[in-house]
This record gives C-alpha cells, structure tokens and sequence, in this order.
C-alpha cells in the first residue's frame, strides 16, 4: 500500500520537518502524519501553504515511507539520510539527538 | 593582505543592512520564497538538504588571525561548533538559523569579510594557491592578481546574471596547484623574454558530471591587458552561454560547442572594441595593489641550525 507523508525545510531554521496530523510542523518522522493512499497525499500535500509570502516551511513535497513495527522510513535514500543527518558527522543532527 | 578603504568597509556593511531588511520581511511573512531565494543566494545564503548554509568569501584563501577568530566565533555562538573549508578556499557554515544570517554577516563586516558573490550566477571566489607568496619558483604573487580580479568582479553590474556560476583561479608557479586547467578561465603568470610579467589565458575548464581539460587561448597575456581580456572572456559567455539547461550552461560547454578557435575569435573581436579602454591597467595600479602583498620581515635564518636534521 502506497503510504506517504510530507516533508519540507522550515523557514526560520532551515530545518527538514514533517507535517502532523494535528496540521503542524515537527522535526521528528515519528510524528509524521501518514497518507494511506495516492490521492489522500496529493490532498494533504494540497492543504499545506508552503513558499507563499506567510508560510512556516519552504519547498513542502511528498516522500514515500513504510510503516513496519509502528516506525515511519522513508523508501528513498536521500530521506533517509535528510531525516537522520548529515552522513560525514555523525555528531550532528538528529541521528546525534537521539531521534 | 589586501585591507578595505572607507568605501569597501561602507559597502559591505550596506549590503548587510540590505539583507537585514529582506531577511525581516521574509520573516514577516511579506515576501515568498520565490521573491527572497535570489536575494539570498546573493549574500551566498544556500537551502540545503539539512539546514541552511552560508558560504563565506576567504578570497584567494587568504585571511588573518582575527579573521579566523571570528569565523571561530561565528560557529561556536550560531552554529554547531564547526565550519567547513571548502575546495575554493571559502568557508561554509552547516547551521545558521535564518535570522541568524544578517548579525553573522554584521559580525563578519567588523573583520572585513562578507558572503556576497559566493553563490548565484556571478563571478565567485578567484583562488590561487595554499603556497602563493612564499613558494620557490614563483614568477609573482598570484594573489596580486587575484585581488585585482576580485575588485573587477565584485558587483560587475554586467555579471551579475550570468548563465551559471564562473570560477577563476591562477597560478604563478610552474607547478600548477592552483587547478587552473579545469576552471572557467584559468591564469598561468609568465614572464617573456623581455622580462615582462603575462598571462596563459585557459578556457572552459571543469569537473563534475562533464570534466574538461581548458583550452589556451592566449598564450601570453601582458598583464596591462589582463582586465579588459576577461572582460571580453565573460561578454562573449555572457551572450552566448546557453540559459535553457543548467547542466549545459557552464562556459565548458559553450567553448566545446564552438572549438577552442572559434572561441577565441570571438572574445578576441570583443576585445578590440574595449582593449585601451578603462579597464587597461596601468603599471602604479598594479604596483599599488602589490604593495598590500609585501611579505611579512622574515627572520633571516643560519643554515647551520639546521645541520642536526640531516645527521
């Protein structure tokens, strides 16, 4: 099954954050709201003001994730790695942060 | 080291409080990402897939103690703790929160360095050496002409929307470490037989996806003439450089497109038109800038200290 969740940079940080189901921004994947289908994404994807003069986040988009054993992954690479931290110091960002 | 004038010091601190003022309405919710993203990339302000990055100017990897303190500063109090050296001798920090950016920038006006021209379509850092000023067999001080070239190039009002980026760098030593070869346009000092200090003018060097050993296209440059030939490098890329692709915009490929011949053509009808013009270089100029290059009062050594290190 197609699961989805969006993701985006913040504005005033530049941090890579995840929209909630609440309709906010968290940096952690864990609380990510997930889409269960093709269409529900688009539509979540939709709802998000991203880019526009007042907008929290920059660059909002969707990133194909599993769900197994209540933890979120994402299928690509590149969102692993923009979800954990930079791979050529390991002692910084969230895979530093314990999240 | 070069040191700024009234007028440097007055512009760099005019451009910061430019950027405060875009920084605090992009903030405020009054201009988009689409409005702010050229402004930032401006004052080398990159989104990245982490954080944001600032990209600070080191020209021609050159800078002093205070200025190392203050980079130093900057990571502990804005960022993580750390900056990045990069291969073009500036520095990058990983972690700056946008708001940040503009007392970064402030703080970094107060030792005379800034972030401008270090992203974007424009002319960026001209590098030379880690060894400029003090290796054997140099003809001159590349940094001279760096320096030269960074004041030319820095808010070239025609440059500022090139293709793509464009990167310089120039070596004065017969041992090339400068890589001028696979740079946008690459200078080699020489000296002909009369003595007189030129230029090996190279062309549309690169790496990356598509790697390119530059062309020669002049083979000795003299160096009153060294303006006003880059100027006319530039016009010709600047006029023909493609603007459809950005994987094809590099000068690299212009010159590829055109043959080395063809392109030398060009840039050389260009230049008849501009050659004696206020861009040709007169010899107090250069004089005048070669004096901030003065090495430091070396202690003057006795060999004889050294004989324990080969027994």
């Amino acid at each position: 099954m197609t699961r989805k969740i969006v993701t985006a940079n913040r504005l005033e940080d530049g941090l890579v954050v995840y929209l909630t189901a609440a309709g906010g921004w968290s940096e952690s994947i864990a609380e990510s709201c997930v889409a269960l289908s093709e269409q529900d994404g688009a539509e979540l994807l939709s709802l998000v003001d991203g880019n526009g003069a007042g907008a929290a986040v920059v660059d909002p988009y969707l990133v194909e994730v599993s769900e197994e054993e209540g933890a979120i992954r994402p299928l690509d690479l590149r969102e692993t790695i923009r979800a954990r931290g930079p791979t050529v110091r390991l002692d910084v960002g969230k895979q530093a942060e314990g999240r | 080291m070069y040191r700024y004038d009234d007028f440097d010091q007055a512009l760099v601190e005019q451009r910061v409080e430019q950027f405060r003022g875009q920084v605090r309405r992009r903030l405020g919710g009054e201009l988009s990402e689409e409005a702010f993203k050229p402004l930032r990339l401006m004052n080398g302000v990159y989104l990245q897939l982490h954080a944001y990055m600032l990209r600070v100017a080191i020209p021609y990897g050159t800078f002093s103690s205070a200025q190392l303190r203050k980079l130093a500063h900057l990571a502990r109090r804005y960022d993580r703790g750390y900056g990045h050296f990069t291969t073009r001798q500036n520095i990058q920090f990983n972690w700056p929160a946008l708001e940040d950016i503009p007392d970064m920038l402030a703080e970094l006006a107060a030792v005379q360095m800034h972030a401008i021209q270090t992203s974007g379509n424009c002319i960026r850092n001209v590098t030379a050496d880690q060894f400029a000023g003090v290796a054997a067999g140099e003809i001159e001080d590349p940094r001279i002409y760096a320096e030269i070239i960074r004041q030319w190039s820095s808010l070239h009002p025609e440059f500022s929307f090139l293709p793509r980026k464009f990167k310089i760098a120039v070596t004065a030593s017969p041992h090339d470490r400068a890589a001028v070869r696979v740079h946008d346009i690459g200078l080699r000092a020489r000296r002909n037989e009369a003595g007189e200090t030129g230029f090996e003018v190279i062309v549309g060097g690169g790496l990356g996806r598509t790697p390119v050993v530059g062309k020669t296209i002049a083979e000795f440059l003299p160096e009153c003439d060294l303006l006003s030939y880059l100027e006319a490098v530039l016009r010709v890329y600047n006029q023909l450089g493609r603007r459809d692709n950005m994987y094809k915009a590099r000068i690299k490929i212009l010159v590829g497109e055109l043959g080395a011949q063809a392109f030398a053509d060009l840039v050389e009808e260009e230049w008849r038109e501009i050659r004696d013009g206020a861009l040709a270089l007169p010899e107090d100029e250069i004089a005048r800038i070669r004096a901030h290059f003065a090495p430091p009062a070396y202690e003057r050594l006795i060999v004889s200290h050294f004989e324990f290190l080969f027994l």
